[in-house]
């Protein structure tokens, strides 16, 4: 086939759209070289462009942000296995993952890397497909993977206290955990049972030490685990339902929740 | 703010996800327009276009200018993984194969203004309804000459014919209004 045939031929067209068979294709790609088989295909090229140009239509919403997560985590977006899930995370459930992952890691990480971390609880198939999940939850809740790791490796690691915080007379059925770090002063807290205040009030967490409160941040009722503010030592920890924005000192006849480290 | 393609298969080349943000700003309504007439849902084709950056980001290393326009390979990855979500498993397609004028009620159908509008109208004013068929079907859904016979039902002969003239008129629309 000559250059003028090949032309004539339709086949260039579709060499772009890719409608030519393995053995067409390599023919054109032979004839590619000859400077009016570049020109023709260029010019095809083009009017394509334009044409798909004219069929644009705006997304219904920006989908970069999920690309550029996606680019992280390339094998979470098989789309055929399982839809793009949207998801809110319960805390407890995810408080309840973790804890059972952290009392599962081994005390004698020599290096504690976030990596090293994950491979030693994913041991088993069903703590790997519990994690995956977990990381996924976590991307999915949009929040940086790095800082995540970072509170994950605070909360999991060893020298990090596990308080548990019981309800008092006035809520006995309360329940909470902080995770407290005290080398770096981090403070993470995890309602596990705890009702919503009225809109004029918030909840306030409290370290004691030595008998004197220390405001560690206020928070409103939510499943989610926080980190509140840095605490440098204590014995304990309470919380106190404030009027919005937090007291100097803690209300005492309105504790809800207290705790030994 | 408009990149030459010259620039962003830099970028790519230097695996800087820059490239991903240019690629999206600058032709993400082209390649959504692509996918979602092909899987005809919206929820389907933003699930399609992440899976697609995705392989694009991962497989730029094997673009090749030589062999097409960066935009072609774009439309390509786009359109390939688009075909493959509808013949999988689990999905229903809601357009008949055949195609029909609802090529040209697509464009009406997207929100605000758009000046591409006019230009499709006159465009579509100098195609015929086959010719303009056959584009899409080739351009947009992969179609081989013989899948477009069969599909047709017409000689192979009167689809290339069909096919060239089709080109002609967009490439000479194409010079005219760039």
């Amino acid at each position: 086939m000559d250059v003028r045939e090949l032309i004539e031929s339709g086949l260039l067209e579709l060499y772009i759209t890719g409608g030519l068979t393995d053995a067409e294709r390599h023919m054109v790609e032979s004839m590619r070289h000859h400077e009016e088989v570049a020109r023709e295909l260029e010019s095809i090229e083009r009017a394509l462009e334009s044409y798909a140009t004219l069929h644009a239509r705006r997304p219904k919403r920006d989908l970069l942000p999920g690309i550029k997560k996606s680019l992280e985590h390339p094998g979470a977006t098989d789309i055929r296995r399982n839809p793009v899930r949207k998801l809110v995370v319960t805390m407890p459930r995810w408080a309840a993952i973790a804890a059972s992952l952290i009392l599962v890691a081994s005390a004698t990480l020599a290096a504690f890397s976030y990596m090293n971390w994950r491979k030693e609880v994913a041991k088993t198939k069903q703590q790997e497909a519990r994690l995956a999940e977990l990381e996924g939850d976590m991307d999915d809740m949009g929040v940086s993977m790095e800082l995540m790791k970072r509170d994950m490796l605070m909360i999991a690691d060893e020298s990090t206290a596990r308080v548990t915080l019981k309800g008092t007379e006035m809520t006995p059925d309360a329940r909470a955990m902080v995770f407290w770090n005290a080398e770096e002063a981090a403070v993470y807290f995890n309602a596990i049972t705890l009702s919503a205040t009225d809109s004029s009030h918030q909840y306030q967490l409290w370290a004691l030490k030595d008998g004197q409160p220390i405001d560690a941040g206020v928070f409103d009722m939510s499943r989610d685990m926080m980190r509140l503010k840095d605490v440098g030592s204590a014995d304990a920890f309470a919380v106190t339902i404030e009027p919005r924005g937090g007291s100097v000192s803690p209300t005492l006849d309105q504790m809800v929740l207290i705790g030994e480290v | 703010m408009r990149y030459a393609e010259g620039e962003i298969i830099q970028l790519l080349r230097d695996r800087s996800t820059r490239a991903i943000d240019i690629i999206y700003r600058q032709y993400i309504d082209a390649l959504y327009g692509v996918v979602v007439r092909i899987v005809a849902s919206d929820q389907v084709a933003e699930d399609v276009i992440q899976e697609s950056f995705v392989k694009i980001w991962q497989n730029a290393g094997s673009y090749d200018p030589s062999k097409g326009r960066l935009f072609t390979w774009l439309v390509n990855i786009c359109r390939n993984t688009a075909i493959d979500v509808t013949r999988s498993k689990g999905f229903r397609k809601s357009q008949s194969i055949l195609g029909d004028e609802k090529t040209v009620v697509n464009v009406a159908e997207v929100d605000g203004f758009q000046p591409e509008q006019i230009g499709l109208k006159e465009l579509v004013g100098r195609l015929a309804p086959e010719q303009r068929l056959l584009i899409d079907k080739a351009y947009f859904e992969g179609y081989t000459q013989s899948e477009l016979a069969e599909e047709l039902n017409l000689p192979l002969g009167t689809v290339k014919t069909r096919m060239r003239a089709a080109m002609k008129t967009l490439r000479e629309w194409t010079s005219e209004n760039s």
